[in-house]
């Protein structure tokens, strides 16, 4: 636990130092701002945009959770019908790895081009990109049930459904939620990309207009608001594991005891 | 007096990967009575464990038969329960739920069997662990909470997969004499895989030998040692010439070549 958290401390003095070292470096060699913004010039750029700022962190964040949200809704449906029927396994497992070998990101001009310029095609964006490592991890998930739990349920007679419910859903919880970090950080990527590609808001937006105009002080702004954004979202997966499957958490962090 | 369970000529034969048909047993009969403690004892690898799925049904052999109380067997049933080498607890269950798993799962009422539920903890002697998670528990404790589990529905045969063999030694002869125990107080039929000729012979009423792969019961032993038993018992005489018995038996039989050349 000490060592935990000298671990922390150490790692906040690095990033601290970073920062105080590129500021300096900024200043004594005189970068022009266009160039590199120092960090002292990035958080003034921010703050005096504050007023322009919320719609477009909404407009990602928003982008990002229905696009994690559609990619959830799909995914673990689909990964329940791979599992349990060995016709719709054969039937999706080579569209799913057609779609797979595609880069998603490639996809993003089409999806515009057929559902237009608005938030809905950087939700789909989202979520195509962020559907795989739920697919994977969910049926990975249910397939991880210890056959003998099986052969058990079976001779109690359970009903499909039951042992569906009791046994191979809450095993695949925690191979759900590290897919569901994964995830995350996809969808964000994803709306970003879509934001590139046309859209007038959203940071992927603001990222893009900025930087044609050279302010580059708030291509940077953009770009530590996305990081935060992207930290805040997978420690919310975090936290909903930690509600959702807390005897996974307290076994899992006796290990590095 | 009619056997409970009755094995008719069993034999399982399956492809490696490569193709190659392996026989992993071959023409297994034996009758097992009722009430009856019988262990299983045989070198690895000679469908100790292919032999107890079967008899869960969990498990179809390409040839014979399972009979079960005067019927043809098809099917897995609740009459028989299964316990494994590992626990297998549900981990985000308590030590109560999980003992009480089976009885949700047949749809049977929860609250109801609550108290037979507690009442199988205190014979394990895990009173007081009712609320702990499978995680704070030992090995050995967790597979008392695996025995409640199967003991709770009440089955008339208990199928037991060398359910001691991940524990320590200690561990091991104490839960062994436990189930004993267990076994007098709740009257079970009692199949027991092992491949400890110490744990075969002490707890059984009559020890299987089967020989290695493909597997055949070599010898159906009657262990005539008075009950209650003790670990104390290894120091017989009768202990010792059983055990050299199947000492004998396992090392008389003719080593095979694992594959089954047609």
């Amino acid at each position: 636990m000490k060592l935990w958290l000298r671990g922390n401390i150490a790692a906040a003095l690095v990033f601290v130092g970073l920062i105080v070292l590129w500021e300096v470096v900024c200043r004594l060699a005189n970068v022009p701002v266009w160039l590199l913004p120092s960090p002292g010039q990035i958080i003034a750029a921010l703050w005096s945009s504050k007023d322009i700022l919320p719609v477009h962190i909404f407009t990602t964040t928003w982008e990002v959770l229905a696009g994690f949200g559609v990619a959830v809704g799909v995914g673990i449906p689909l990964s329940i019908l791979i599992v349990f029927s060995d016709f719709s396994r054969k039937l999706i497992y080579p569209f799913l790895v057609v779609l797979q070998s595609v880069p998603k990101v490639a996809l993003a001009p089409i999806m515009l081009l057929w559902i237009g310029y608005g938030t809905s095609s950087k939700i789909l964006i989202a979520a195509v990109t962020a559907f795989f490592p739920i697919i994977i991890n969910t049926s990975a998930g249910m397939e991880a049930v210890p056959i003998e739990m099986l052969e058990l349920s079976r001779s109690l007679n359970s009903p499909p459904l039951k042992v569906f419910w009791r046994v191979r859903l809450p095993y695949a919880m925690p191979y759900v939620f590290s897919g569901m970090k994964v995830a995350m950080a996809l969808a964000l990527i994803g709306a970003v990309v879509g934001e590139f590609v046309g859209a007038d808001r959203g940071l992927g937006y603001l990222i893009l207009t900025f930087s044609s105009t050279m302010n580059t002080a708030l291509v940077f702004g953009a770009i530590v608001l996305l990081a935060i954004l992207g930290i805040a979202l997978f420690y919310l997966v975090t936290l909903v594991e930690k509600i959702a499957c807390p005897w996974y958490v307290v076994t899992n962090k006796n290990q590095y005891v | 007096m009619q056997p409970i369970l009755k094995f008719d000529r069993l034999s399982m034969r399956y492809m490696t990967r490569a193709g190659q048909p392996v026989l992993a047993m071959q023409d297994i009969s034996a009758q097992i009575g009722r009430d009856e403690f019988v262990t299983i004892l045989g070198p690895s690898g000679c469908g100790k464990s292919t032999l107890l799925k079967i008899a869960a049904s969990v498990l179809r052999p390409t040839s014979g038969e399972v009979w079960f109380d005067g019927e043809r067997l098809t099917r897995p049933t609740p009459k028989i329960g299964m316990i494994f080498q590992q626990p297998i607890l549900l981990p985000w269950r308590n030590v109560l739920d999980n003992v009480l798993f089976p009885i949700q799962m047949m749809g049977l009422s929860v609250s109801k069997h609550k108290a037979a539920a507690l009442a199988l903890l205190r014979l394990v002697g895990l009173s007081g662990f009712e609320q702990a998670m499978p995680g704070e528990l030992s090995g050995g404790m967790q597979q008392r909470v695996s025995i409640c589990r199967a003991l709770i529905y009440d089955p008339t045969i208990l199928l037991m997969d060398e359910p001691f063999a991940a524990l320590d030694a200690l561990t091991r002869e104490e839960l062994g004499i436990e189930l004993l125990r267990i076994w007098s107080e709740r009257k079970k039929t009692v199949l027991f895989v092992t491949h400890s000729v110490q744990e075969g012979i002490l707890l059984a009423d009559r020890v299987l030998v089967m020989t290695a792969r493909p597997g055949r019961v070599a010898a159906s032993l009657p262990i005539a040692l008075p009950r209650p038993r003790t670990v104390n018992m290894i120091s017989s005489k009768e202990y010792g010439e059983y055990a050299e018995t199947i000492r004998g038996l396992i090392a008389t039989t003719p080593p095979r070549p694992p594959e089954d050349k047609p």
